[in-house]
């Protein structure tokens, strides 16, 4: 049985941000086996020889890591992976380190750095140019030149080309290995990121016998009952055709209280007999149905854009700013376990109204709940398909702070912190014009990211598309998937 | 000493110091520890603007932007939240079962 040990930092001003990282880390390694998450503030001797590896994420400087973490991890026999920061309180106490490891720090590296290149040589698959945020300056750690025992496993590559390592890992004189990531891969995410070379690295640590596959996943979103039936139907059609299973989000009621698009409100289901027909036809295609929301709007106020089905979140307070960037206020006003499954249970009621079980998937609306919102879903869904919200409290078990709260999305199936089955979530969704300072995201943008993905030996390429888009984005998109050598699958196999 | 003009000294001192450990076969392994980064890993969180948006029909995007783009608002990009002196315990351990492993739960609060 695969187990991991999880020791984040819970010191100084910036502590809080360690037990973002440990969810994060945590989330990752449920993938493999188990988990213990703990500060390594209380790590005592011996520990790590009770897990099949352990994960070190550093983001506090200076963080009173214990001599006997320190200690272990010098003579591990089993695979360490440190992240980051305090690293030099292993090599200050270990002077021997250098002589013993191949390898030691210089300095952190400022310089900018928008591409990590992984996995090289002697990795036999291709090299991935993973995307880096180049404006974020909180250094990497550089190193003198590396002993022939070490191995590089990605390189940072600087604005004039030139590179230094970013990962890299050799045995210890007790045989286990250490890996060192010279920054932190949690913090400045995107898709087709260098996260996903961190993802990849656990496998290294956790199954490195895993075999070499890539799949992949999509998702018809935002439906509801006033969408065209007739193009559900040919979206369906084509992906049967083109042997694409694929997953479809259903809302079970519209709500449009500003009437800001003029259609009515109020509409379930059931009162739409060609949209349920429809999407009895998208299950007959290989369709798998999705529960998205019982509105997916808030209220009758906007929530942040027009308080219409689809538009708005439902289960989170989001505002908008004059620039059109979001802020994430916290739960809803009425916000709690009871209220939320009172909507799941609302849903479960239109569904069953309109001839369909209550569906198995759960996406919330716009990639934001609760805490009682996710344990509420524990009670009426096996499975998520999306991104999900973690705010602090949830390990250390203090009171839940939505101001401290950090947003992932999974490259493979894992179990998270909620304790729901959760599916990747990687390249987004195809977005065809521009809104403000969002840039569309076109076909080309998601085959590019998915090559990018790649760079996980077992990883998902999953997106999502919305039916009243041009269908010519999908079919661009899922012929671009699959030249890159993904395979679909049905949700109900992920 | 200027700030940056002080880290820069010490970034070179530290280079110094552990080449001559490496090109010596010295057993000492270079300095104690790095200069600190100039600023923490995340930065303060950005101000939301005094002006909220008002609705206006069709100001909605094809979906809603949560989760997208490289903002610092974006808690999918990098956490948001600021410093805080607040002291709290150290935290319990915590316990979470794999993905393959049958009964869920156990990782919930």
């Amino acid at each position: 049985m695969t187990s991991t040990l999880v020791l984040y930092d819970t010191t100084g001003q910036w502590g809080w941000l360690g037990e973002l990282y440990g969810i994060m880390s945590a989330n990752l390694a449920s993938h493999f086996g188990s988990w213990t998450a703990k500060p390594v503030v209380s790590y005592t001797s011996g520990m790590l020889k009770q897990y099949s590896a352990t994960i070190y994420i550093g983001s506090t400087y200076g963080e009173p890591v214990p001599n006997a973490f320190l200690d272990d991890v010098f003579a591990t026999t089993t695979p360490v992976i440190w992240v980051y920061d305090n690293i030099w309180l292993l090599t200050s106490r270990y002077p021997n380190f250098f002589s013993t490891y191949g390898w030691i720090w210089s300095a952190f590296d400022f310089s900018s750095v928008a591409e990590v290149d992984y996995p090289l040589p002697p990795s036999s698959r291709a090299t991935q140019k993973l995307k880096r945020y180049a404006a974020n300056n909180a250094g990497i750690m550089n190193y003198f030149p590396v002993a022939s025992t070490v191995t590089v496993l990605a390189n940072c590559v600087r604005s004039d080309g030139s590179t230094f390592p970013w990962a890299l890992r050799s045995t210890g004189p007790n045989g286990g290995s250490l890996t060192y990531i010279g920054e932190n891969p949690l913090a400045y995410m995107s898709e087709g990121d260098r996260y996903l070379a961190f993802c990849d690295l656990l496998f290294d640590a956790l199954a490195p016998a895993a075999l070499t596959q890539h799949r992949a996943l999509l998702r018809l979103e935002d439906i509801d009952p006033t969408y065209a039936p007739t193009e559900l139907r040919s979206v369906a059609t084509w992906l049967q055709s083109q042997n694409v299973p694929f997953g479809f989000q259903i809302i079970p009621l519209y709500l449009d209280p500003l009437n800001a698009n003029g259609v009515g409100t109020n509409i379930a289901l059931q009162s739409r007999p060609a949209v349920v027909n429809a999407i009895k036809f998208m299950q007959s295609m290989g369709g798998v149905m999705m529960c998205h929301g019982y509105t997916h709007q808030y209220d009758s106020t906007t929530n942040p854009y027009s308080g219409s089905t689809g538009d708005d979140c439902e289960f989170y307070r989001i505002t908008e700013n004059t620039d059109h960037s979001l802020n994430y206020l916290g739960p809803v006003a009425e916000d709690s376990l009871s209220w939320a499954q009172g909507r799941f249970t609302a849903a479960k009621t239109l569904y069953q109204n309109a001839g369909f079980p209550m569906p198995q998937f759960i996406t919330f609306p716009s990639y934001a709940a609760s805490v009682a919102d996710y344990q509420a879903a524990n009670g009426f869904f096996t499975v998520a398909t999306e991104r999900r919200l973690y705010p602090t409290g949830l390990l250390s078990g203090q009171p839940i702070n939505y101001g401290q709260v950090a947003g992932q999305y999974m490259p493979y199936t894992v179990r998270d912190v909620y304790g729901m089955k959760v599916l990747a979530d990687t390249l987004g969704g195809i977005d065809p014009l521009p809104f403000f300072s969002f840039p569309a995201r076109l076909p080309a943008d998601i085959i590019a990211d998915a090559q990018r993905n790649l760079a996980v030996r077992d990883g998902w390429a999953s997106f999502f598309y919305h039916t009243y888009d041009n269908i010519s984005y999908l079919q661009q998109t899922v012929t671009g998937l699959k030249n890159l050598g993904y395979t679909f699958v049905s949700p109900t196999a992920a | 000493m200027t700030r940056m003009r002080r880290r820069q000294f010490l970034v070179g001192t530290g280079v110094a110091l552990a080449q001559t450990a490496m090109v010596g076969r010295s057993t000492r392994a270079g300095p104690s520890a790095p200069p600190a980064p100039p600023d923490p890993p995340i930065a303060p969180p950005k101000r939301p603007a005094p002006n909220v948006v008002q609705p206006k029909p069709g100001a909605a995007p094809g979906y809603i932007v949560s989760g997208r783009g490289q903002d610092l608002s974006n808690p999918y990009f990098r956490p948001l939240g600021g410093p805080s002196n607040k002291r709290t315990p150290t935290p319990p351990d915590k316990h979470g079962k794999g993905v393959n492993e049958d009964d869920q739960g156990e990782n919930q609060q």
